[in-house]
């Protein structure tokens, strides 16, 4: 099920500073409220855009987890509260809850690559990045296509040749590698052919003749400003927050984690709440705008 | 005002003393081989605004030399002399902005013309190189998707588009800067009939509705001939004759030129039948039927005779019957994916040895497949396959494609390889000195290739590279190629895709020569007429499995809508006319 949420609706740009804010904040802060916050909401925004299928993808994340938590005090010996010996290596509690952070952060990372691959399409990313330098962008384009094109007609070589007896193999090694070779001799003379035809095209419709414009299909409206505000506005908050050390966290030698009596870690963890759950939010909202509009008639 | 005037245009292609030509398929400073002085010899042809211009002839006449020299970037390096005029100015004094604007050119290959990898991103490829404001391309971009019906499949990835809706592409990409006039070069080679039809159709409404200007050349005649204002005829780089279609017809029977074999069935009849007004040859089949319907009215159709001598044309149904089976195919089920359709839903076929058998059938409905399900690429989940009476499972390694069983697939570069076609084909007898087979000597080789090359008629091409042949000749060395490793059964995919009707003729010779030396063949094809006239056995493949194998004849006389121009010009009246020559005897025995 793919299903279309609607943050991918909102201008790439606004895509793209959310992933950054989030992967950064996610690597830098290893608060355990901060990382929990990350992962569950990672979680959810995955459901959200990919059904019940994304399911399985979280439950398959859940032994990376585990096997960084636990792997972790078999490497790191720091902390005085040790849980059994190995041999002579205490295995400590210390380690094991940094562990846990930290495979509490590389799961919600994946999980968050994996809905922005959803969401920030090719082009998308192009369209950030393009805009400044059309050439570059075209380029990009191309080999976008280009690969794709390539592995299509590899396959297509080889059954053709394989329908000659030309694919069979022996047994030397260089009667392995004979048919494969030709096959790529082919796929060069094939692409080469079509690149000259691909310039054709270009040139007869006016590439290099002077300046370049770069067309998107994407606009930068209105509720993409005030997202985009709402986010630098929350990203501050955090930022005050990291600096005032309201996001304390160590874990060995000693376990120091700044507890609730601290403000800056509620001002903190709110914004950083509230900045994650904008694409489940946006997304939310507009169902029930829907279904609103639709009980009206 | 003209829009094009081409004076005393001459060229020739730099490589060879004296100059060269190569024809269709060469691109610019490519060296070749060459038969005749010069490419192109003193053309005068003017172009009108707003006309239809249809350019045709054989296949390596200059068409396409001619047609590059309209575009500046696109002018072949070479000896020129004479000049073009558009719009009163010479050609050159336009710069490359103006040209990329003004004049817009579509190419063979639907697939390389395409830039970008999105189709929103490709429409737009030409405003951005005119570096239009984003406002302006919006606008443009909207106008041509709106009018091609490119809306459903515009934010799709050309990757997953079909060859016809490539081509519609690119057509609407050029279009969407406003071209004065449009030049196309074969645009439907490389598409089934369906496609085409819905291409050129556009191209028409396009001048029709848009005034544009179009200069196309074509050789699948029956579709476009009827719509042009002007036909120009080319042969060895030489304007043979320019008129109105009517016209041209009418010059072409007279010097019994060969370009006249490439005419709609309606005017082959008209003239074969002694017509001889100019003005009342018909061109389309519904002109045909109320010319039929003219020359019988007031006669019963019972009382004509329908009787066409068709012993010698193929194989007889006793022959074939008696013969033993080659393919056998029982209950076979097919699908790519676990849960993706099922593409193969239970087909049920026999093709006795020795026989050129058809499949004909639309666009998706599974012909490929069957043919790849015949040589082990697609495995089927269900049903059993005899190949010369073994199972095909019962093959092992690489046993099924050494001597039994060869494929000729729908793109004839996929097989080549080498540097020249003598390359190629040497390529495919060492590999049977390694298998094994036989050890020959050099000598034999040669001997065994110079008869392959002379059955497939490229004995001439031996020099060349394979990629700068036409495709009617890249099709007879693939055959060439598939054919070294002498398979009692010959597979075909598409064979007559982006032959002119020369080429097919010839390789059609090739096939029934392989047929009386007890080749098989077995072919798929969107090629109506060409089936109805060479093959012994047709079958119609519909929704995952064939639904009827008849003879041509039966098959295509019993069709009302899947059958050739003849027969649906004649239907009327004659009962079993296929062909053109059916048409024509039966009005002769008539009379």
């Amino acid at each position: 099920m793919n299903r279309q949420d609607a943050f991918s609706g909102y201008s790439p740009q606004v895509n793209f500073i959310f992933y950054i804010g989030t992967v950064f904040f996610t690597v830098l802060i290893v608060h355990p409220a901060f990382l929990i916050c990350s992962l569950v909401l990672a979680a959810v925004y995955y459901l959200q855009v990919r059904g019940r299928q994304g399911l399985r993808t979280i439950v398959g994340m859940s032994p990376v987890f585990v096997v960084v938590s636990a792997i972790n005090p078999l490497l790191n010996t720091g902390g005085d509260r040790a849980l059994f010996y190995l041999g002579q290596r205490p295995y400590t509690l210390e380690a094991l809850y940094y562990g846990m952070a930290l495979g509490c952060m590389l799961t919600a990372v994946i999980l968050w690559f994996a809905s922005y691959n959803r969401t920030m399409t090719s082009d998308k990313f192009m369209f950030v990045f393009g805009r400044k330098s059309p050439v570059i962008s075209m380029i990009l384009t191309m080999v976008f296509r280009m690969v794709p094109g390539f592995q299509r007609k590899a396959r297509q070589i080889t059954t053709a040749r394989r329908c000659i007896g030309r694919m069979e193999t022996g047994s030397s090694l260089q009667s392995k590698l004979l048919p494969s070779f030709a096959v790529v001799s082919a796929l060069t003379s094939w692409a080469l052919e079509g690149g000259v035809i691909t310039a054709d095209s270009m040139q007869s419709r006016g590439y290099g003749s002077g300046k370049r414009s770069a067309f998107s299909i994407y606009s930068f409206v209105k509720r993409d400003r005030l997202t985009v505000c709402l986010m630098i506005l929350l990203m501050m908050g955090i930022l005050a927050a990291v600096l005032r050390g309201g996001t304390r966290a160590s874990y060995t030698p000693e376990l120091l984690v700044s507890g609730y009596d601290d403000p800056w870690l509620w001002i903190g963890s709110i914004c950083w709440f509230v900045f994650l759950s904008i694409p489940v939010a946006v997304d939310v909202v507009e169902e029930m705008r829907w279904h609103v509009l639709r009980s009206k008639i | 005002m003209a829009c094009f005037e081409i004076k005393n245009l001459s060229f020739s292609y730099p490589g060879a003393p004296g100059g060269a030509s190569e024809g269709d398929r060469e691109h610019s400073g490519a060296p070749g081989y060459f038969d005749t002085p010069k490419a192109l010899q003193d053309i005068d042809l003017t172009v009108e605004d707003g006309e239809y211009v249809l350019l045709c002839g054989k296949s390596g006449c200059g068409k396409t030399t001619l047609l590059r020299h309209c575009k500046t970037v696109l002018t072949p390096h070479g000896k020129r002399e004479g000049k073009i005029l558009f719009h009163g100015k010479p050609l050159e004094k336009s710069d490359q902005r103006t040209q990329a604007a003004r004049i817009g050119y579509v190419m063979q290959d639907p697939d390389a013309q395409i830039v970008t990898d999105k189709v929103w991103h490709e429409l737009a490829f030409g405003l951005e190189s005119l570096g239009m404001d984003q406002k302006t391309m919006r606008l443009r971009v909207a106008e041509m998707a709106s009018y091609f019906g490119i809306q459903d499949w515009f934010c799709k990835d050309v990757g997953q588009l079909s060859g016809g809706q490539k081509q519609l592409l690119n057509l609407a990409s050029i279009m969407a800067m406003q071209p004065d006039v449009l030049i196309l070069d074969e645009p439907t080679s490389q598409l089934d009939p369906i496609a085409a039809a819905d291409f050129l159709n556009t191209v028409r409404k396009i001048n029709l509705e848009l005034g544009t200007t179009i200069l196309i050349t074509e050789h699948r005649l029956e579709d476009i001939y009827h719509a042009a204002d002007r036909v120009v005829v080319m042969d060895q780089g030489q304007i043979l004759t320019d008129g109105t279609p009517r016209q041209v017809c009418d010059f072409l029977q007279g010097r019994e030129h060969e370009m006249f074999t490439a005419m709609p069935a309606p005017v082959q009849v008209y003239y074969g039948t002694g017509g001889v007004a100019v003005e009342n040859c018909p061109l389309t089949v519904r002109e045909g039927r109320s010319f039929l319907s003219g020359i019988f009215a007031g006669r019963d159709p019972e009382s004509l005779v329908q009787e066409i001598e068709v012993s010698g044309r193929h194989k007889s149904e006793g022959e074939l019957e008696n013969s033993p089976l080659s393919i056998v195919m029982k209950e076979v089920w097919f699908r790519y994916e676990k849960d993706t359709p099922d593409v193969l839903r239970g087909v049920d076929l026999e093709i006795p040895q020795g026989s050129i058998f058809a499949v004909v059938g639309g666009n998706g409905t599974g012909k490929s497949t069957m043919l790849k399900s015949v040589c082990g690429v697609c495995r089927p989940y269900r049903g059993k396959i005899w190949i010369e009476g073994k199972r095909l499972d019962k093959y092992k390694g690489g046993e099924l494609f050494a001597g039994t069983l060869a494929m000729l697939p729908q793109d004839p570069k996929s097989v080549f390889v080498k540097k020249t076609v003598r390359e190629e084909l040497l390529e495919m007898c060492d590999g049977r000195a390694a298998n094994g087979a036989a050890d020959r000597s050099a000598a034999s080789e040669e001997e065994q290739i110079l008869k392959i090359a002379e059955l497939c008629e490229i004995d001439d091409l031996l020099d060349r590279h394979p990629y700068d042949l036409s495709g009617g000749e890249q099709q007879r060395t693939a055959l060439a190629k598939v054919m070294l490793t002498e398979p009692k059964i010959l597979l075909l995919d598409e064979p007559t895709k982006g032959m002119d009707s020369f080429f097919k003729q010839k390789f059609a010779r090739v096939l029934k020569r392989l047929q009386t030396e007890g080749v098989t063949v077995v072919m798929v094809s969107h090629d109506v007429e060409f089936c109805a006239r060479y093959a012994d056995l047709t079958g119609m493949f519909f929704d995952g499995s064939i639904v009827t194998v008849n003879t041509p004849e039966k098959f295509f006389a019993r069709n009302s809508f899947y059958t050739t121009a003849a027969n649906r010009m004649s239907r009327h009246i004659f009962q079993n006319a296929v062909n053109v020559e059916d048409v024509i005897e039966l009005c002769r025995k008539n009379r």
